[in-house]
């Protein structure tokens, strides 16, 4: 096709023709930008995957494309918490290995040659693609086409999702934000419609969602919700009664087929709500129906005797259940949703993790932007016209916005109906606008009201380019955003040095690979559970804790064995029959996020079980309370086994000039124990930067030897 | 069966032996013998006067033999005429037998017959492996490598030697101890034996030399080597190495403060290069968790034809025992090494290539893929080497799929680094197959679009989608 010939052939066609070729156009050019926008890190280093998480998942997805599914379900993995082991196949969400596993070999039936890897790295910027198509497709039922269009150029960009979602980062939030926004979208359309074929590929597509989050729960009650505030409001119709009894059957069967759900939405208390809407729909289309066919008398009496039968059956069932145990009671990450300050109390292992935070202010406006400003925008054009749809998106926003305002991470969740509302919104604003614009001198309503209406066309140009302004400073924030902030990938680090260049740290994997070539093939390492993921996928070898920290007391103990002096740790690692330990540490480059700094949540997880009362947090602080590791620091911590591997010769390197040989550059301190020696470890390996130290268990000394 | 074979090899065997003895009118006039110990393996060089005492008669061949305990380390033997002080014609080698009691022989053939009464010199290279052994096998990070090597004083041979010198050259003037057999002398780093007059073929006497050598002790334990050749102009070569040091093993811990103070670990490697082809270009190195960011690329002026250098630097010094395992590729322009004339191709490439210095190569798995559709492929190897059954490569938009010729080498040094040819046909107008294959695809799939897209296909007439009120 000649070029010069394009705008003429466009020109030709129907006005509804053109409409379809521009929509197509924004939306293919959204896609195609949320794809370009997450490669930051895939160009700036390389095809890696990020973090700690996602290594896990590289490792599963791998295990699956190898061995296939059966194997995978039935795995035992014997390379974590040694000795327990731990079942992977009924302890994960396997969605997002199985769409991995079936890209890869999809794509490699039709001889395109590609590994795991690169399937995973890129597998998270292609869903983003397709949530913007998702969220096109919702926004458009939920309102109309531009402002669709203008949610899905948001979407494609919002910094709360790339953070999750930039390619390396394989983690489930990747996919399961898509999973969530379909199923919406055909929730919507279900209601909308009340056929049960919408309502069942709803089912299909939260069971997607159940297989690949955690997250489902905050579908499986936000949609009883929806139908729940429905009834109340009086919008009850048989639409809804169709939709949801189908959803709710059909998804509940599906999602029980992922052995990690199990009878979890029979059973647990986080699952009743949608069970409850259910009955109560029920109940409520009995009583439409009973009042269609019988007379008010009759009606009364049955109304009365039903009520009270259905009304106390269910409380006692309820009650009773939860006594005798049936309904699981809420487990600590719920409970921490609904009162924040509960794991800090309760649960030092949920709390020590950054993304279970409360989200503090500036998060909102760094992830979020002019979102934040633009979502009561569009509630307000919501509730102007308020549908069954509308109703659903403003739960979905009223909801989320608590939940991300408990927990860093659900800001994820947040994101997309921020970036649906704050559509609605701009377009509603910019279609009031626009049509003030001087260019539509058609009307002649307009020449009437220009009386009490001055300067309407200026003011109109004004506010529009007042709009233009801000979306492309969000443009550019959010660029900015993930180019800073969101793309890099944790595991090489880099720097500028003092005459510019760029200076990489890539000890981490310098550490692994010498695990993974130079231990014995059944050595195990302990290290702090955060590295856990990581060792097993990178150094392939046997670690004792990591993240998914199922079992606290297994964590506890190691956290007492960092925290106890060298020769008590070296009978609880003889128990644990560790080979080598492995320590971060940060003082030689000024790595802050090191073991040093993460020691005192080891010490409260150490101490907060039963074998670790002896581990008191009050031992290693200053009588004044504060956390020092120069000379003054508690004399439990200068001698714990943590301390000991992490300053192991330390006290004789020189690392800034005019500080004395010691200084440590994270916690700017001469460190206040220096020449010690190990005497049941020796340093096996340190990396370049001192950045991971490795060190192995010295063997009991045979008898008889002095 | 066996038996007969058995029989067979035999007689084959006891005919060459016979074949070999017949030279028997051979004598070594003056051998002058270098035995090089500065690296992980051992290069004899010797300078053989060859006469031919017989009246009548000429010969065709020479037999050099290597001694029984050596005769399992040998890598390479290679062998030149020389004239005056230098090398002239490469002679052809042939291994005819290995036995425990007398050793490997080897069949050098002259350049030209050598006739009664007169005499030639012959220059045979010989480069042998793990021989040079650490001793003590365990040292901790501050101490030197020390490492032995057993030889023969004597130069082994079929025949008669009249005069022999040897020298030693070490890899430092520091030694433990070293056997002496009189004339004996030491200077620096060279220890020269002889000269010894008139010994008997097949004598032998233990030489031994226990000394410092901090040289890396390298050894590339497998290498799988893939070139995949391209008619759209593009050579992909890509080397997986398992490496390991194997001098001697490092006892105790590993200190990087000492390391980073530069106290011992002198035998340890912290980088090598290897040398690519001029021509290469987009060069990665990496290994199975990702890219390995240590490393420098020389690229040299095209003109002068030097090759692209790659200093490697692994993830981790080696030390001794210590073992790596990585990935390098890189692309060759196709024209520069693939020639054709009509439908007949012939490709030249590097059977193996440069990986540092002193190399040895355990195991060489080498893969070359050719163009889908390539036939009659025939290899033409420059050296003994093990041909495996050809296999099949399915890649981008393959169909029937690649032949892959496979080939096994087992322990290659830097003499084995030589070109292969392979000849085969290929029908150029197969080149247009594959985009014809996209756009019948896209065809097909767009037509299928607007075939569902422009026609109805369901049952009862659609009727409007969204009911707008109950």
């Amino acid at each position: 096709m000649d070029v010069v010939k394009l705008p003429q052939l466009i020109s030709n066609l129907s006005t509804e023709k053109k409409e379809t070729f521009l929509k197509l156009v924004i939306l293919s050019g959204a896609a195609i930008l949320a794809f370009a926008v997450r490669l930051f890190s895939v160009l700036r280093y390389e095809s890696v995957i990020h973090e700690f998480d996602p290594y896990f998942n590289y490792r599963t997805t791998k295990f699956l494309a190898d061995e296939g599914f059966y194997n995978f379900h039935n795995w035992f993995d014997d390379r974590a918490w040694y000795p327990l082991g731990r079942i992977i196949g009924g302890t994960i969400y396997p969605g997002l290995m199985v769409t991995s596993a079936l890209f890869y070999h999809l794509l490699n039936f039709a001889n395109f040659s590609i590994d795991v890897r690169n399937v995973c790295v890129f597998l998270a910027p292609f869903f983003s693609s397709l949530t913007v198509i998702v969220t096109y497709l919702l926004t458009k039922e939920l309102s109309n086409a531009s402002s669709a269009l203008v949610s899905a150029c948001l979407i494609a960009a919002v910094p709360g999702y790339i953070s999750r979602s930039v390619a390396g980062s394989y983690d489930n939030e990747g996919i399961a934000i898509f999973c969530m926004l379909l199923t919406y979208w055909l929730w919507v359309r279900s209601v909308k419609t009340g056929s049960i074929c919408w309502a069942a590929s709803c089912a299909v597509a939260y069971f997607y969602m159940v297989s690949s989050w955690g997250g489902y729960v905050f579908l499986i009650n936000l949609i009883p919700l929806h139908v729940l505030v429905l009834m109340i409001v009086g919008r009850f119709s048989n639409r809804l009664y169709v939709a949801y009894s189908t959803v709710y059957v059909l998804g509940t069967i599906l999602s029980m087929q992922i052995s990690f759900v199990g009878f979890q939405p029979v059973s647990t208390s986080e699952h009743m709500a949608s069970l409850g809407v259910f009955g109560l729909c029920q109940l409520l289309a009995f009583y439409n129906f009973a009042k269609s066919k019988l007379t008010q008398k009759q009606f009364d009496a049955l109304f009365r005797s039903v009520a009270v039968v259905v009304g106390s059956a269910a409380a006692i069932g309820v009650v009773g259940l939860t006594v005798t145990g049936k309904i699981a009671p809420w487990t600590g990450r719920f409970y921490s949703l609904l009162d924040p300050s509960y794991a800090k109390n309760n649960i030092p292992i949920i709390a020590s993790v950054s993304e279970h935070q409360p989200t503090s202010w500036s998060s909102f406006y760094f992830d979020l932007q002019i979102l934040v400003i633009f979502f009561p925008v569009g509630l307000y054009y919501c509730f102007k016209g308020l549908t069954e749809a509308n109703i659903f998106i403003v739960l979905y926003g009223m909801t989320s916005i608590y939940f991300a305002g408990v927990m860093v991470r659900l800001m994820l969740v947040l994101a997309p109906v921020m970036c649906i509302l704050s559509g609605i919104g701009i377009s509603s604003v910019l279609a009031t606008y626009v049509k003030n614009l001087e260019g539509n001198k058609g009307d002649k309503k307009s020449k009437k009201s220009d009386e009490n209406y001055p300067k309407k066309s200026e003011f109109a140009s004004l506010v529009v380019f007042f709009m233009a302004f801000i979306l492309a400073n969000y443009a550019f924030h959010c660029v900015w955003v993930t180019s800073e902030a969101y793309s890099s990938p944790s595991i090489v680090l880099s720097a500028r040095g003092g005459n510019g260049d760029k200076i990489i740290f890539d000890d981490f994997r310098e550490a692994y690979y010498w695990l993974r070539y130079n231990t014995p093939e059944d050595a195990k390492v302990m290290s702090w559970w955060d590295y856990g993921y990581q060792i097993t996928a990178m150094a392939n070898r046997t670690i004792l804790v990591d993240n998914n920290t199922w079992n606290n007391t297994h964590i506890s103990r190691v956290g007492q064995a960092m925290a106890s002096p060298e020769d008590k740790a070296y009978e609880i690692m003889r128990e644990l029959d560790v080979d080598y330990v492995l320590v971060i540490f940060g003082g030689m480059v000024g790595y802050s996020s090191d073991d040093i700094n993460k020691f005192m949540w080891m010490v409260r997880i150490g101490g907060s079980t039963e074998k670790g009362t002896h581990i008191k947090e009050s031992d290693y602080y200053t009588p004044q309370g504060e956390y020092r590791v120069d000379k003054d620091g508690a004399p439990k911590l200068l001698n714990c086994l943590m301390y000991k591997l992490s300053y192991y010769r330390f006290g004789q390197v020189y690392t800034e000039g005019d500080k004395p040989p010691g200084y440590d550059r994270v916690r700017n301190a001469e460190i206040g124990n220096k020449n010690f020696e190990l005497s049941k470890l020796e340093e096996a390996y340190t990396t370049e930067h001192w950045m991971v130290r490795i060190y192995k268990v010295k063997d009991l000394e045979n008898r008889g030897q002095p | 069966m066996k038996i007969l074979s058995l029989i067979c090899c035999i007689l084959l065997g006891t005919v060459a032996l016979i074949q070999a003895d017949s030279n028997a009118d051979l004598i070594n006039a003056k051998v002058d013998r270098t035995i090089d110990l500065t690296s992980h393996l051992v290069r004899v060089t010797s300078l053989i006067t060859v006469e031919n005492k017989a009246t009548s008669g000429s010969l065709k061949s020479y037999t050099y033999t290597v001694e029984p305990a050596h005769a399992k380390s040998v890598a390479f033997v290679g062998a030149h005429s020389v004239e005056g002080k230098k090398q002239k014609a490469k002679l052809n080698v042939v291994e005819v037998s290995k036995d425990s009691e007398r050793g490997s022989l080897y069949r050098v053939d002259f350049s030209e017959e050598l006739s009664a009464g007169k005499s030639a010199q012959i220059q045979v290279e010989v480069v042998l492996f793990g021989l040079v052994r650490p001793y003590p096998e365990e040292i901790s990070q501050h101490e030197k490598q020390l490492v032995v090597f057993k030889g023969n004083h004597f130069y082994y041979s079929l025949y008669p030697t009249r005069s022999q010198t040897t020298s030693v050259n070490l890899a430092s003037d520091k030694t433990e101890s070293y056997s002496q057999l009189k004339p004996t002398s030491k200077s620096d780093s060279t220890i020269t034996y002889g000269p010894y007059e008139s010994s008997k073929p097949f004598e032998q006497n233990e030489l031994s030399v226990h000394f410092e050598n901090s040289s890396p002790f390298l050894t590339v334990t497998n290498l799988h080597r893939i070139i995949e050749v391209s008619l759209w102009g593009n050579i992909a070569v890509e080397e997986t190495i398992d490496m390991s040091h194997t001098g001697a093993k490092l006892k105790g811990s590993f200190s990087r403060f000492d390391y980073m103070r530069r106290q011992g670990g002198q035998s340890s490697v912290k980088a090598f290069k290897t040398l690519l082809p001029t021509a290469a270009a987009d060069v990665y190195y990496r290994d199975e968790i990702g890219n390995i960011s240590t490393s420098n690329l020389r690229v040299p002026s095209k003109s002068k034809g030097e090759p692209v250098e790659l200093e490697l630097r692994p993830r981790f010094p080696l030390f001794g025992g210590w073992k790596t395992h990585y990935t390098v590729g890189y692309n060759l322009p196709v024209y520069q090494y693939l020639h054709n004339s009509g439908s007949n191709f012939a490709l030249k490439v590097k059977l193996l290539d440069h990986v540092y210095d002193d190399q040895l190569i355990e195991n060489a798995d080498i893969k070359i893929i050719l163009p889908e559709y390539a036939s009659n492929i025939e290899v033409v190897a420059p050296y003994k080497v093990d041909r495996r059954p050809d296999q099949k490569h399915f890649t981008y938009l393959d169909t029937v799929g690649r032949p892959v010729v496979v080939i096994n080498k087992k322990y290659a040094v830097e003499n084995h680094v030589q070109d292969i040819k392979i000849k085969f046909t290929y029908n150029k107008l197969m080149l247009i197959q594959k985009p014809i294959l996209v756009i019948v695809f896209f065809f097909v799939l767009f037509f299928a679009a607007i075939l569902i897209s422009k026609f109805d296909f369901s049952i009862v007439p659609q009727v409007q989608e969204h009911a707008k009120s109950d």
